[in-house]
């Protein structure tokens, strides 16, 4: 990937490339700390202070609570308790910087990622300068990289995944390094990614291996020596969990990877996604493309990179992160390059470039705008507070997988939530939780019940899109047509029914 | 006054446009009502504009309140038009005028693209008579009217772009309308793209400056599309082009597609004539403009393949597509004659070929025509929908069949518990669903509870409903809860006493 793109300049260019050399980082910068603190402050403010995503409540409960669990080994709070399996490395981390600045843990996660994200952005434009790119090309992907919504999504909670990133990149920053000593580094920052992602951080080393072989092929030894450690970090902190939780259940082990592949309708926000790639990074990413074809297979190594982080973008959702990298990487190169050809019309030269960065602007606006209004409402915590006051330890409630993070994050047990790794019987558990929800028999839905112990149903909005509606009874008409169940609170979001047993 | 050959072109085509309108126009003026109520949707939301002078944002009666992302383009322009006349009779001409003006619009493009003037005149009468068009367009009021003027004026305007920019600007000002006109916007885009992977797959050089016009179009439409629609992107992703239809309704809208349905829907004469256009056109004439063309009909197809693009917008733009095409053919035809023994038939060539087009075109749609007049809606239910009305109290939720919630809407103006306009609606899976459950349980018990859930203070009992679920009373209704407030012989309004 050393394959330099150079653009001929003007003096009038050098001169505008001096000013705008010296400073379009410290711009860019600006201009991501400006989206990012008014998204999430205007975001805070709209949800009261609900945080962005359920698996946030998550993360900050095991981060809060990651001495006591990883002391008993066992997380209680869901599926009858689960051995505390997680990785280690995120709630360590965020628990050791709540100890020493003695900040709270909810803290780290509402803020902590603007940080990673402009540590990131910096590692970027390292590793883009380490390659002897154009500097326009590097302003431009930054540019794009700073614009897009996959950046701004995961800028705006801390998650294992960004810090993932972080060391992947690192990693891969050392290990193109010329100097022998450092780049000994790439292998320390590879096997620390096993702790916080194990997708990432096998993904970053396919990306290594392949580098090595189709460009870099001097840097075959580095690459032993860091698969050499990666694989033994991996075996002793794979053993540790196999010596004290046992073998991973298969049925669960597919679940998982089931869950995270991406989805192929999923990929544009622009067009419905929460998180993913601009339509109009997607055109210019082909014109960068058409533009490097010119030299054929000289720069085979693009086109290599490109299909990686297309395929890693199906295996795992959250991939998209280095897709969207690589395009806006691709689009700055189709971008200059539909200003520096020759066009028969001035006029539509210059209205085709001011609307595409129209385009691209007015595309991170409107996502601004569905970001600040996303992810659960503080009307999902109202009613997760709600429980906690009349919670014992003995209630199990029944809702959806992804508010039992928020549920749990308040100390109320669930059924079951959306992490199904060492869960016993989860081919029977997610049954039974479609049974309940579909079940058209009353007395069927006391049975299972009774059998997991449920004393709530907490029936969300988001769940009632699983219901199958093509039966005349469900869980809703089930739970309004008895007096064994009774409402006892309800907002716009959520139902909560107590279960009345005799 | 001796008539030049060129201008006896012009008067034919003259001719073919008065005739193809004559013919809309003696179904649509005879008809008092209109055979869709989206034409009653069309009807309000001119109103709404006349008043307001703002297209309308939020619908207050439509499902009971919801938002509205309908493009506006269409209703300005009727709006427009109803300064000068009255509103009914722009609803009933302007459409039907733009429907004759795109026959128009297929002579020039056929004619730029074949250069003979008799192959041109016979597509263009073809454009007039599809079968299937008149069936999804006559007395319709129909926004495709619109819709497909602008798309065929936009690839005309592109195939003129050669070695000048004169087009450019009618170029920029069609690319910001289109997607303001309807969401199927998109075949435009594809069609662009399938011009260009055409043209580098065979190696021909697109002039530089339409390559640049089509660059700028491209991202113009899209940006435009995506600018106006973004409400409904963000609520429905990919499936916004599939305009919120609900699952249960998916297949009348978006209907698979084979060989048959092809046939049967766009006609044999566009088919065959169509299919020899595209091989005389790439093979023989060498002809490399006909990729747009290629493109249109490429780009439908596949939209309709991947359920994008609504079944009769899809089959209309193939049905133009083909008969572009088929210019190739007749302009083949004319060749062969003429280089042949047979030199002296070319008129009665021309005569043949005018009979097929009579036999398998002209004389079917006469006969659809005769059956759009029957199945108009008829005059009692509008004035039903009067009496409603003028007698019950505003903001009253009247549960409909399907077909009938816009007349609800414009008509009666009370609110409807569903409609055609199912974008942005609430929960539209679970009414749809409701809707036939209202319409056909025994258990009034249950009809009652979504009576109740949905506010629905009357219920609109007519043929069209009895027919859609093959009832021939709603079971559940009796004295105490249900009172028949107005009948006749098709229908009845019944108010909600429990």
């Amino acid at each position: 990937m050393s394959a330099s793109i150079k653009l001929s300049e003007s003096k009038e260019e050098q001169s505008i490339k001096y000013y705008v050399n010296k400073y379009y980082l410290t711009i860019i910068f600006i201009v991501f700390l400006v989206i990012i603190l008014i998204t999430n402050f205007m975001r805070y403010d709209n949800k009261k202070e609900a945080l962005l995503e359920e698996e946030s409540y998550f993360y900050a409960r095991i981060s809060q609570n990651f001495f006591q669990y990883s002391k008993t080994g066992l997380d209680e709070m869901n599926n009858n308790g689960r051995p505390f399996s997680y990785n280690l490395g995120f709630p360590f981390v965020i628990s050791v910087l709540s100890k020493i600045t003695n900040l709270p843990v909810i803290f780290f996660i509402k803020y902590l990622s603007i940080l990673l994200g402009l540590v990131i952005l910096l590692m970027l434009y390292w590793i883009l300068k380490k390659l002897h790119l154009d500097w326009r090309i590097i302003s431009l992907s930054l540019f794009f990289v700073v614009l897009s919504s996959t950046f701004i999504y995961f800028s705006s909670f801390t998650s294992p995944f960004l810090f993932a990133v972080l060391l992947s990149l690192l990693s891969y920053y050392f290990f193109i390094m010329d100097s022998k000593r450092k780049s000994m580094f790439s292998g320390l920052f590879l096997s620390l990614i096993i702790f916080f992602d194990a997708y990432i951080a096998f993904f970053t080393l396919a990306f290594l291996i392949i580098f090595t072989v189709t460009i870099r092929k001097n840097k075959k030894d580095i690459m032993k020596i860091d698969m050499i450690i990666f694989l033994l970090v991996l075996f002793i902190y794979y053993l540790f969990f196999y010596i004290k939780f046992g073998m991973i259940d298969a049925s669960s082990l597919g679940y998982i990877i089931k869950s995270n592949f991406g989805n192929i309708f999923d990929f544009s926000s622009d067009i419905g996604s929460i998180y993913g790639l601009s339509i109009f990074i997607i055109i210019l990413c082909f014109f960068g493309i058409g533009d490097l074809w010119k030299e054929k297979y000289n720069n085979r190594g693009y086109y290599f990179a490109l299909i990686f982080f297309i395929i890693i973008s199906f295996l795992y959702k959250y991939a998209l992160f280095y897709l969207n990298f690589y395009m806006s990487f691709l689009a700055a190169i189709g971008l200059l390059r539909l200003i520096k050809t020759r066009w028969e019309s001035e006029i539509v030269r210059k209205s085709l470039i001011g609307l595409l960065i129209i385009c691209i602007i007015f595309s991170t606006v409107l996502y601004i705008g569905k970001l600040i209004n996303y992810g659960p409402e503080s009307r999902h915590e109202f009613g997760a507070k709600f429980i906690a006051q009349r919670n014992t330890d003995i209630d199990i409630i029944f809702t959806d997988p992804r508010y039992s993070y928020i549920l749990n994050y308040y100390g109320i047990k669930t059924y079951i939530d959306g992490n199904y790794l060492y869960i016993k019987d989860i081919d029977q558990k997610l049954k039974d939780y479609n049974e309940i929800l579909n079940t058209e028999n009353f007395n069927r839905l006391l049975e299972l019940v009774n059998k997991y112990k449920i004393t709530y149903i907490v029936i969300t909005i988001d769940m009632a899109k699983d219901l199958d509606f093509g039966k005349t009874k469900n869980i809703l008409y089930n739970l309004r047509n008895t007096n064994r169940f009774k409402r006892v609170f309800a907002n716009n979001y959520l139902e909560i029914w107590r279960y009345e047993r005799i | 006054m001796k008539i030049k050959k060129n201008q006896l072109v012009y008067i034919y085509l003259i001719a073919i446009f008065v005739f193809v309108l004559l013919f809309r126009l003696y179904f649509t003026l005879t008809i008092d009502t209109f055979n869709d109520d989206v034409a009653y949707f069309h009807e309000r939301s001119v109103e709404y504009i006349l008043e307001n002078k703002l297209p309308m944002s939020y619908d207050v009666l439509s499902y009971g309140g919801k938002g509205n992302a309908y493009p506006f383009v269409y209703h300005y322009l009727l709006s427009f038009f109803s300064l000068f006349f009255p509103l009914e009779m722009v609803l009933k001409i302007i459409p039907e005028i733009l429907f004759a003006l795109i026959i128009i619009i297929i002579f020039l493009i056929a004619k730029e693209l074949t250069n003979d003037d008799r192959a041109s005149l016979l597509s263009a009468l073809m454009a007039g008579f599809v079968p299937l068009f008149i069936r999804d367009t006559l007395n319709k009021a129909s926004i495709f009217s619109l819709f497909l003027f602008i798309l065929l004026t936009l690839f005309y305007c592109i195939l003129k772009v050669k070695n000048d920019n004169k087009y450019v600007i009618l170029i920029i000002i069609l690319s910001i309308l289109l997607p303001l006109i309807y969401p199927s916007f998109i075949v435009y885009i594809v069609a662009l793209l399938f011009y260009v992977l055409l043209s580098l797959s065979e190696d021909v050089n697109i002039a530089r400056i339409r390559k640049e016009i089509i660059l700028f179009s491209f991202f113009l439409v899209l940006f435009v599309g995506f600018f106006y629609y973004k409400n409904v992107i963000f609520e429905y992703g990919f499936d916004f082009l599939r305009l919120g239809i609900p699952n249960r309704l998916f297949l009348d809208y978006f209907q698979g597609l084979d060989f048959f349905i092809l046939t049967y829907y766009v006609g044999i004469v566009p088919l065959i004539f169509g299919a020899f256009g595209i091989y005389y056109g790439l093979q023989k004439a060498n002809r490399k403009d006909l990729f747009l063309i290629i493109g249109l009909f490429l780009s439908s197809l596949i939209l309709m393949f991947l359920r994008l693009l609504e079944f009769s917008i899809g089959f209309i733009v193939i049905s133009m597509a083909l008969i572009l095409l088929s210019a190739f053919s007749f302009n083949k035809v004319f060749d062969m004659i003429k280089m042949s023994k047979f030199s002296r038939f070319q008129f009665t060539t021309s005569i043949i070929l005018l009979v097929i087009i009579m036999l398998f075109l002209i004389i079917p749609s006469f006969n659809l025509s005769l059956e759009i007049k029957k199945n108009a809606i008829s005059k009692e239910e509008i004035e039903i929908l009067k009496w409603a009305n003028m007698n019950l109290e505003d903001g009253a939720i009247i549960y409909s069949d399907l077909s009938e919630g816009n007349l609800v809407t414009t008509i009666a103006n009370k609110k409807s518990f569903i409609d055609k306009n199912f974008l942005l609606a609430p929960n539209v899976n679970q009414r749809i669903e409701d809707a036939e459950l209202l319409a056909t349980t025994w258990n009034r018990a249950l009809a009652l509870q979504k009576i109740k859930n949905y506010g629905i203070n009357y219920l609109l009992l007519t043929d069209y409903l009895r027919d859609r679920y093959d009832i021939k009373e709603i079971k559940y209704f009796d004295d105490v809860c249900f009172d028949k407030v107005i009948g006749i012989e098709r229908g009845a309004i019944y108010k909600v006493l429990c």
